[in-house]
């Protein structure tokens, strides 16, 4: 063999490596994470750069960025806010550090700073012209700003470029991408961060309350447990049952109530399970509660199925027997058997 | 990108599948590996060969913070200004070919990162040839996963995505379009350690 032919085989055995064993993306991820996260809720109060200062409709816009982070991190992901004597600078102009063919970047040292840069309007690339559609009359072509400060300010926090299916077609699952888009395409202007984006977000931060969906970019398990106020009573009597739903996830989506969802009791019929009744949100964060009138002795459970909003995973608890027996109608009778425990 | 052509009918590569040439390939590596080696031995990656072109690219040179935009916190918790290494530079290779330099779009990189758009290089950087292509780097980097993803390019911007493929630790060797026509090749690398750097190329595939 030849040295050509040689290399041609290695490159070539190569190729056959790389290309066998290789999964298919079939569902979105979160967006991967780098670094380290600033602290939960953190507000991160920002500034102009020193003799970087935006025109004031990027300055608009860069707001705004900062508003729709706020408002659509669904997390206790850190805040923006703008303050002249905030520690960290959103600068705008020709001397950004960004790559050769960067339209934003960013620096970041979390917990303790961050930077953000965005080029000049009229920026001459290799690619073309750089045109911000806010600096412009918002021509095809043009990049929004908002939409770019709000690609930066999730590195900010932490997200990495979303990995998108192999036809892109989750592009909109995340502001947070490997590439930006002009007008007209699809999410040039997205306003909000996507589902991936929030996913690791609520990751990395946690969710702000027990009642937050959890991003349907998630498939975080659940725990259904439940108790009854007794477990061997006449027939006619009432049983309480609740149910607690917590998150089982790993790290900040572990051990979380789970409140404001849709949890069932169940009664076992046959080799199945049918729906009794819907249980009633209690006092205390992730129950749910149902009184029962008990007419035979039945198994039951709790039910949580899997929401089409939201990414929890469905879960039951372990099933509860109650005995029920015939009701006294000839005195002395007995008292009603207590639960174990209490 | 103002336009977003359809990409054709069929010219998505599905993703696990060992495309037609890699087949071929496949088994002419068979073939040489029996008739070139002893049969006893395994299967191995054998080493760059001396003779085999050597892509010459040079690393990006180094990102310097510029004071004048540089954060400047009033605490003592900024960093003083220092340089940083950038991404590393990126070669395609043809089989047989000289390498062409790519373009560094988007990247992550340390602690930071730069957002650009899906690039289309110029046409005097094409890439002729038609694939497979393995992408070198400079620093080499141990590369734990990759992407790439091509686009038809028409009136100099990139259209909808029409093919891709994948790998993980390894070589990044790839076979790339197989349908006549002006591609932009977007290569998405994630080097050891979570840094990613995206990079571009202009194949230009005959019929």
């Amino acid at each position: 063999m030849t040295s050509r032919h040689s290399s041609i085989a290695a490159f070539v055995l190569a190729l056959v490596v790389t290309t066998t064993g290789v999964l298919p993306a079939l569902a979105a991820t979160p967006d991967p994470f780098m670094g380290s996260p600033f602290n939960q809720n953190q507000l991160l109060a920002y500034r102009w750069g020193a003799g970087a200062v935006p025109p004031t409709v990027i300055k608009t816009a860069i707001n705004a960025a900062a508003d729709d982070a706020n408002a659509s991190r669904k997390s206790k992901a850190p805040t923006f806010a703008y303050d002249g004597g905030g520690s960290n600078a959103i600068s705008y102009g020709v001397d950004v550090p960004c790559g050769v063919n960067g339209l934003a970047c960013f620096r970041r040292d979390a917990p303790s700073w961050f930077a953000v840069y965005l080029r000049e309007n009229g920026h001459r690339f290799d690619w073309g012209t750089l045109r911000w559609c806010e600096a412009t009359d918002r021509p095809n072509g043009c990049y929004d700003a908002e939409n770019i400060t709000l690609d930066e300010l999730g590195h900010v926090l932490g997200l990495d470029h979303h990995v998108n299916l192999a036809d892109d077609s989750d592009y909109g699952d995340a502001v947070v991408q490997t590439y930006s888009r002009t007008k007209p395409g699809a999410f040039y202007n997205a306003h909000v961060f996507g589902r991936c984006d929030i996913a690791t977000l609520q990751q990395v931060y946690d969710v702000p309350t027990t009642s937050t969906l959890y991003s349907t970019c998630l498939d975080v398990p659940t725990q259904l447990s439940m108790t009854a106020t007794r477990i061997s009573v006449v027939a006619g009597s009432v049983v309480t049952f609740t149910a607690t739903l917590g998150s089982a996830g790993t790290g900040r989506l572990s051990n979380n109530a789970v409140s404001g969802r849709t949890v069932v009791l169940q009664q076992r019929a046959g080799s199945g399970w049918t729906d009794v009744l819907t249980m009633i949100p209690g006092s205390t964060a992730g129950t749910y509660s149902v009184g029962l009138v008990m007419r035979t002795t039945s198994d039951l459970r709790a039910l949580f199925r899997k929401p089409s909003s939201e990414g929890l995973r469905s879960s039951s608890s372990a099933p509860i027997t109650v005995t029920v027996s015939a009701a006294c109608t000839t005195g002395p009778c007995p008292q009603f058997a207590p639960v174990p425990g209490q | 990108m103002s336009s977003q052509p359809v990409p054709k009918p069929g010219t998505a590569r599905r993703l696990g599948s060992v495309p037609r040439r890699g087949w071929l390939v496949a088994v002419l590596v068979a073939g040489c590996a029996t008739g070139g080696l002893p049969v006893t031995s395994p299967p191995t990656l054998a080493p760059a060969n001396p003779a085999t072109p050597v892509p010459i690219i040079r690393p990006l040179p180094a990102i310097t913070p510029v004071p004048a935009v540089t954060p400047a916190p009033p605490s003592t918790a900024t960093p003083a200004p220092t340089e940083i290494p950038g991404p590393p530079a990126a070669a395609l290779t043809p089989i047989g070919k000289d390498a062409i330099p790519g373009e560094l779009g988007s990247f992550t990189w340390r602690s930071m990162g730069s957002d650009a758009p899906w690039l289309v290089p110029l046409a005097d950087q094409a890439v002729r040839e038609q694939g497979p292509y393995m992408v070198t780097f400079a620093p080499p980097m141990l590369v734990e996963s990759w992407t790439a993803r091509w686009a038809p390019v028409a009136d100099g911007t990139a259209g909808a995505v029409a093919g891709f493929e994948q790998g993980d630790t390894g070589s990044l060797v790839m076979e790339g379009p197989d349908q006549p026509g002006t591609w932009s090749l977007q290569v998405d690398a994630r080097f050891a350690g979570g840094d990613r750097c995206a990079y571009y190329w202009r194949l230009e595939v005959a019929p």
